[in-house]
């Protein structure tokens, strides 16, 4: 018996040396990641001080187009959208980035706020050294404070985006990530004149989102709310609850959901849910036109 | 009839329906040392040791064979 | 809260300790107060149900007892197996067979007087309802002893290892080891401490990175190829596996660590070499449920129609899985698809086996390898149905499969972390299916291959495992 809790004791102390010993290497490896999903939260979280700034998921992602806004409206511009991801991720690293500096412009989809599990996962390796993120994940789940105790659980599922980041570096696409047909990484067959019923938000993500648009009106920024176009319609089961958000007087609201330059046109998309580079040149160009007309000071610039 | 007597006619038996001349019958044999003895092809047994001697069984009957052994018993009991 | 939530790790080492400090006669009672504490986290209200099963079967088991006549016992033990089976029918069959009604009669223009009707189904019932009539009917058959002690017979039911999701064990079993619980030993500490990592990876690493794939191409099937749906309808029955048999061990773990014995649910199934063979190693509990209790008793009654009597309970039987398992055509299609190969395989049976012993095939690697294939072929294609959320969607699936193929749908980061997983879980049951006992990593002799096995293990489920929070798939039965 006494055999049994000493080595019982041994192997706990080793699992967690292990636990110790993987914090430091995936730390270091992730220190010297320069491009993917990592590199591009690691810049938004630690270092961007870009004047324009896109956040989202991957309908924005893949969707707009950074250098086209910098080249058209002289101002720097980084897209920090990030695959399946939500609202509260994207409030966390808004957090960080207004304690650092006031954006001019920020850009957010809409969508992030529906069906959005309240997960943060994605903030989780930037627990220990971001004051702002670790307030953000244990307001949203407390209980992440026990488990995140260890390191191995903090790099969950990141080794597949961290190793392949070290050895490629960034594109300079700054940000935007370009989908071309025919890559067939995803397969999706575009099934023409369907409807999509988008999903609902929840209490929780509506006023996370709320909270977003407060913090990034108040610290100076002006917050353009986009919806990104599908391949088909698409209609909401929703409630005007969601909408009063998204469309007060704070914001400037630009609808291309169901917009008829982009819905049904599979030469623009990728998938169902995303447009390729060919449809994120046209959608970006389309935003740059209609922001410059809706906001003061932007239309010195010669429109294209 | 004596005990032997049932044990050789089972033997018969089971060499028929498990389709193997080699099988040697033991009182603590179960249905783990016969490789096509399941529980599909339990009922098919059965039913040949009803129809080979002339005896009926109960479902209450079926959960008291255990072994070879206890269904040597039970097959006596109703001789 | 369920094995994979974090709340379960906290309530789990509390109740081991609670289970440790309270005296051996007492610790029934301490189990069965942790039994309802583990089911009322998750559905308060549905406790009540439970309870009143427990108090139905004890009244129906003590008068069975008192009573003399073989008639009167048997209508003892139908009320009591009506009385368990009407909350079960009523909770998950009564809203699928009132909703169809409607359907069918408003195809004839007539109306059906009642609103549509979707219930939130108690959690376990189709398990603990199961084990209440086994106990039912066994003691009816004086296989068991009555259980004078309510609280015993309600730990039997309520057990929180087993209340959830199974495996469905025998009042035989385990109500000898409630009765007489030993100390807690640390041999079974390691032993089940072991079964729970090993669940933890099957379930975590393997069936949950997997479910990431196959649901994203099983909720897209209009706009999938047909080749993606092969590939992951091919990998479907892996991952429940994985999902399934995982959450098996960790039950039997959790069991192991308080000092109990409960029945494999799975049994490496993959390398079965026929359908008959597979389902005595797939969900191994239900099965031997199904067997014992219907199978058997309608096969016996049909025994003088020879084959046909066989394939008509087969048949039967496993319609009666499909429908346990949900009320939906789909899953009835699935249990006639069990049942119709096994029939097959009945039949054939004799000349098969006079063909495999004239060519001594048995002991052939390429018969073996073909026949594993041919099995899983065959379970993978009824899985479809069990998979797909309406027969059409199941029918839609096939047609594509054989006559829309195209370019693979890949997620990278998915396949390759379901790549490890799989490999891994496969390379240890081919180990220990064919070479049992040699190369061994969790029982190993030697402390440091022990322990450098468990590290391994633990923290590739740390790091590569789908930790937050995915759904055990037969959770809601």
């Amino acid at each position: 018996m006494k055999k049994f809790i000493l080595r019982g004791a041994i192997l706990i102390l080793l699992i967690l040396l292990t636990d110790f010993l993987i914090g430091q290497i995936f730390g270091m490896m992730f220190n010297k990641v320069r491009s993917g999903s990592v590199y591009n939260t690691t810049y938004g979280i630690r270092d961007c001080k870009d004047q324009i700034l896109i956040m989202g998921d991957s309908e924005v992602k893949h969707g707009l187009v950074s250098n086209l806004f910098s080249d058209s409206l002289g101002m720097s511009c980084y897209n920090l959208g990030l695959d399946g991801n939500n609202v509260f991720f994207q409030y966390g690293m808004l957090r960080e980035i207004v304690n650092r500096y006031t954006p001019e412009i920020i850009i957010i989809s809409k969508s992030i706020a529906l069906e959005a599990e309240s997960s943060v996962t994605s903030l989780f390796p930037f627990y220990d050294d971001f004051l702002y993120v670790k307030e953000t994940i244990l307001e949203i789940a407390p209980a992440e404070k026990y488990k995140l105790i260890s390191k191995a659980y903090m790099y969950n599922s990141l080794l597949l985006k961290i190793v392949p980041g070290i050895f490629r570096s960034d594109p300079e696409t700054g940000g935007y990530s370009p989908l071309f047909s025919g890559q067939n990484r995803m397969n999706y067959n575009l099934v023409p004149d369907t409807v999509y019923f988008k999903g609902k938000s929840t209490t929780r993500s509506r006023g996370y989102y709320d909270k977003f648009i407060r913090l990034a009106v108040s610290a100076g920024s002006r917050v353009i709310v986009i919806t990104a176009p599908r391949f088909s319609y698409v209609k909401y089961a929703e409630t005007d609850e969601f909408n009063e958000i998204v469309q007060n007087d704070d914001v400037i609201y630009l609808e291309y959901e169901n917009d008829p330059t982009f819905t049904g046109h599979a030469d623009y998309f990728y998938d169902e849910f995303h447009l390729n580079h060919k449809g994120a040149v046209v959608l970006t160009n389309r935003i740059i036109y209609d922001i410059k007309h809706k906001i003061p000071g932007l239309d010195d610039f010669p429109i294209d | 009839m004596e005990r032997t007597e049932v044990i050789n006619q089972l033997t018969v038996l089971f060499r028929k329906v498990f389709d193997n001349q080699a099988l040697i019958l033991f009182d603590e044999m179960t249905a783990d040392d016969v490789d096509q003895w399941t529980s599909l092809s339990h009922v098919i047994l059965i039913a040949e040791i009803e129809k080979e001697f002339k005896i009926t069984f109960q479902m209450r009957d079926l959960n008291k064979m255990d072994n070879v052994g206890a269904m040597v018993n039970l097959i006596m009991s109703k001789l | 809260m369920t094995f994979t939530s974090f709340n379960f790790l906290i309530f789990f080492p509390l109740t081991v300790l609670a289970c440790y400090l309270t005296p051996v006669k007492k610790r029934w009672i301490t189990l069965l107060l942790a039994s309802y504490f583990f089911y009322i986290s998750i559905q308060p209200v549905y406790a009540l149900l439970t309870a009143g099963i427990t108090i139905s079967t004890y009244i129906f088991t003590r008068w069975m007892e008192i009573t003399i006549s073989e008639k009167g016992k048997k209508r003892l033990m139908v009320a009591n197996i009506v009385i368990i089976l009407t909350p079960l029918f009523f909770f998950k069959y009564f809203g699928a067979v009132n909703n169809g009604l409607m359907s069918w009669l408003a195809g004839t223009g007539l109306t059906w007087p009642l609103p549509e009707i979707s219930l939130i189904l108690p959690v376990g019932i189709s398990f603990y309802t199961f084990m209440a009539i086994g106990y039912t009917v066994d003691v009816y058959n004086e296989e068991v002893k009555t259980e004078w002690n309510p609280g015993i017979l309600a730990l039997f039911i309520s057990f929180f290892p087993l209340v959830l999701s199974g495996p469905i064990e025998r009042s035989g079993n385990m109500l000898p080891q409630f009765r007489n619980m030993g100390r807690i030993e640390y041999t079974n500490l390691t032993s089940g401490l072991k079964m729970m990592v090993w669940g933890y990876f099957m379930k975590l690493v393997v069936a949950d990175r997997l479910g990431l794939y196959v649901d994203v191409v099983y909720n897209n099937i209009a706009n999938h190829n047909g080749t993606s749906l092969l590939f992951a309808s091919l990998l479907h029955p892996i991952q429940v596996y994985g999902d399934f048999g995982g959450y098996s061990l960790i039950a039997l773990g959790t069991a192991k660590i308080l000092g109990f014995n409960v029945m494999a649910n799975f049994n490496r199934p993959f390398f079965s070499v026929s359908v008959a063979e597979f389902w005595r190693r797939w969900h191994i509990s239900l099965i031997k449920w199904l067997t014992d209790y219907i199978y058997t008793p309608l096969a016996f009654s049909m025994r003088r129609k020879g084959m046909t009597g066989i394939v008509i309970a087969l048949l039967i039987t496993f319609l009666l899985s499909g429908i346990w398992h949900e009320a939906n055509w789909t899953f009835i299609i699935w249990g006639l698809m069990q049942g119709i190969f096994l029939s097959f395989e009945a039949i054939t049976n004799r000349k098969r086996i006079s063909v495999e012993s004239r060519y001594r095939l048995n002991k052939k690697p390429y018969y073996i390898l073909f026949n594993i294939v041919l099995t899983y072929i065959l379970f993978t294609s009824s899985l479809i149905f069990g998979r797909a959320e309406n027969v059409n969607d199941a029918l839609l699936i096939y047609q594509k499969i054989f006559t829309a193929p195209g370019p693979l749908y890949i997620e990278k980061s998915t396949l390759i972390y379901s790549f490890i997983g799989v490999s891994i879980l496969f390379i240890k049951d081919f180990k220990d299916e064919y070479f049992p006992g040699k190369l061994e990593f969790f029982n190993n002799r030697n402390t440091v291959i022990r322990f450098a096995s468990y590290i391994v293990v633990i923290f590739i489920i740390l790091l590569t495992g789908v930790l937050n929070g995915s759904q055990f798939i037969y959770f809601q039965f």
